[in-house]
């Protein structure tokens, strides 16, 4: 469980969050919705500990993080991967040693049991045969998935994504939707995705959260946020999905 | 309001450069903790061993080579107007242990390796790399900065030490082979003037220079985000960094010179 309450942050002056409060259950995933540079990746950054804020506090499950130090924070950081906007994949290190990377440091197993976990995590995200490649050779798509796979390998209690789906077509967009999807209903991890994908998100949302103007102006299911009647929520939710109905 | 104005410029510029200086300091004490708390990075060490020093080695030999050559050549037309073209094998010997090689290896291995690690850190620092390993409960000094500060510290004496033989063989080929002096009178003066107190000063400046150009070069790398975005921001802090490493070996060098002397 995460409770954000009263989060507050400004950079050199310019408040991007001014009081963002949000719960979030275990094993749901929610999807935080809101304009670019609306401040949603800062918002998950304070909520992997990566930012300070400048008031108010983020508990996961029932530990204030904003206090705690670094130690105390990996500690927290242990139940948590997060999926980059770009993948974040090291870019000197090939598929397979990116998403064996959290293990080989992590864990104490054999190579052997590393190396068919490993397989079967980029088979679960499509990737077999592109172990051996480095980031730079690969799609964007499949830097994504394979940083999904990545995310996944550790089993964490919660998986951050941000903006996942952000330069990719149609297709992929879809693709990489059904993996998060195929991959939470495997898992159940807290999954939070930042996104301006209306209305592709919805489909793997179990509630949505929108932010504007530094804080969340509604929360509900799917359902609840495309009938709603805030005129900001419907400006942003409305227009594309009666294009997509249609 | 002029006044006020000017007021505000130097408060905020003072502000700026204490904040620099303590940012600086803070990530040098936490790299230096981090030095002596395993787990180490062992083999990550070796392969910065390998990046800074060995491939270093070529630059080396041919700047050494000609520093020495043109030492040769300087100092011979110098001495031989006192009639002191016998000491010519100790001077140059003196001065590319005791200053140029540390100095000249550390300056080549800033502008080579350096800069390279400060692009290397920027870029994996603006591609969210580093905060990839925050997020999974990694500290990124241990990874980035660790092995290249204990890589710099074992590397730099060894380069230096190449640039002082090389050089010394450099002045050699001209004083011996072009300039007529006698191999024996070279070398046999060397052995007399030379002190083994000579050699370890020259340690001591290229092991500092080492942790100097570790220290500048990956902190401009790891806070590239604070001099601009994207590529201009990692290029500004690749000049920043040399720039930076070169100015303070050089005041570094004459601070310790004078303490040694």
């Amino acid at each position: 469980m995460i409770e954000i309450i009263d989060l507050e942050k400004s950079f050199g002056g310019q408040s991007v969050l001014r009081g963002v409060n949000l719960k979030i259950g275990a094993g749901e995933v929610t999807a935080i919705l809101g304009k670019s540079g609306g401040g949603k990746s800062v918002l998950l950054k304070h909520i992997i500990g990566l930012m300070k804020p400048d008031k108010g506090r983020i508990l996961i499950n029932g530990t204030d993080i904003t206090g705690l130090g670094i130690h105390d924070m990996d500690k927290v950081r242990e139940k948590f991967a997060v999926v980059f906007q770009f993948g974040a994949l090291f870019d000197s290190m090939t598929v397979f040693e990116n998403v064996a990377f959290p293990v080989v440091e992590k864990k104490r197993i054999s190579m052997h049991d590393m190396s068919e976990r490993v397989m079967l995590m980029l088979e679960e995200v499509g990737l077999v045969g592109m172990e051996g490649k480095y980031p730079s050779e690969i799609s964007g798509g499949m830097r994504k998935r394979a940083a999904l796979a990545r995310a996944l390998i550790m089993e964490p209690e919660i998986i951050l994504f941000d903006e996942p789906t952000t330069g990719l077509d149609p297709i992929l967009l879809d693709q990489i939707h059904s993996y998060i999807k195929a991959t939470h209903s495997k898992y159940g991890f807290t999954g939070i995705v930042i996104s301006h994908e209306v209305p592709e998100i919805f489909d793997i949302a179990d509630r949505v959260a929108v932010l504007d103007g530094g804080v969340i102006i509604e929360t509900g299911t799917p359902a609840d946020i495309r009938k709603s009647s805030n005129p900001v929520v419907r400006r942003f939710v409305a227009p594309r999905a009666v294009e997509a109905a249609s | 309001m002029g006044v006020e104005r000017l007021i505000r410029g130097m408060g905020a510029s003072t502000l700026h450069t204490v904040r620099g200086v303590g940012g600086m300091s803070l990530f040098f004490i936490d790299t230096v903790r981090l030095v002596f708390t395993p787990p180490f990075k062992f083999l990550r060490f070796i392969k910065q061993v390998r990046f800074i020093g060995a491939r270093s080695v070529s630059v080396i030999v041919l700047t050494g080579a000609f520093t020495g050559m043109v030492l040769a050549l300087q100092l011979f037309y110098t001495l031989r107007k006192f009639g002191s073209e016998a000491l010519l094998g100790p001077a140059i010997a003196l001065s590319l242990i005791r200053e140029l090689g540390p100095v000249l290896a550390a300056l080549m291995v800033t502008g080579r390796a350096g800069s390279a690690i400060t692009a290397e850190i920027g870029i994996m620092r603006i591609s969210e790399q580093i905060d990839a390993l925050t997020s999974m409960a990694l500290n990124p000094l241990r990874y980035l900065v660790v092995p290249n500060l204990a890589a710099a510290i074992v590397a730099f004496p060894l380069l230096a030490a190449i640039f002082d033989v090389v050089g010394i063989y450099g002045g050699y080929a001209v004083a011996v082979k072009m300039l007529g002096l006698s191999s024996g009178t070279y070398f046999s003066q060397m052995e007399h003037f030379v002190l083994m107190e000579d050699i370890m000063i020259g340690v001591y400046k290229s092991t500092s220079f080492g942790v100097i150009v570790a220290w500048v070069c990956c902190f401009k790398g790891y806070t590239t985000e604070d001099r601009g975005f994207g590529a201009e921001g990692v290029g500004r802090s690749t000049t920043e960094a040399v720039v930076m490493s070169s100015v303070f070996i050089l005041i570094w060098d004459y601070l310790i010179g004078s303490f040694f002397l």
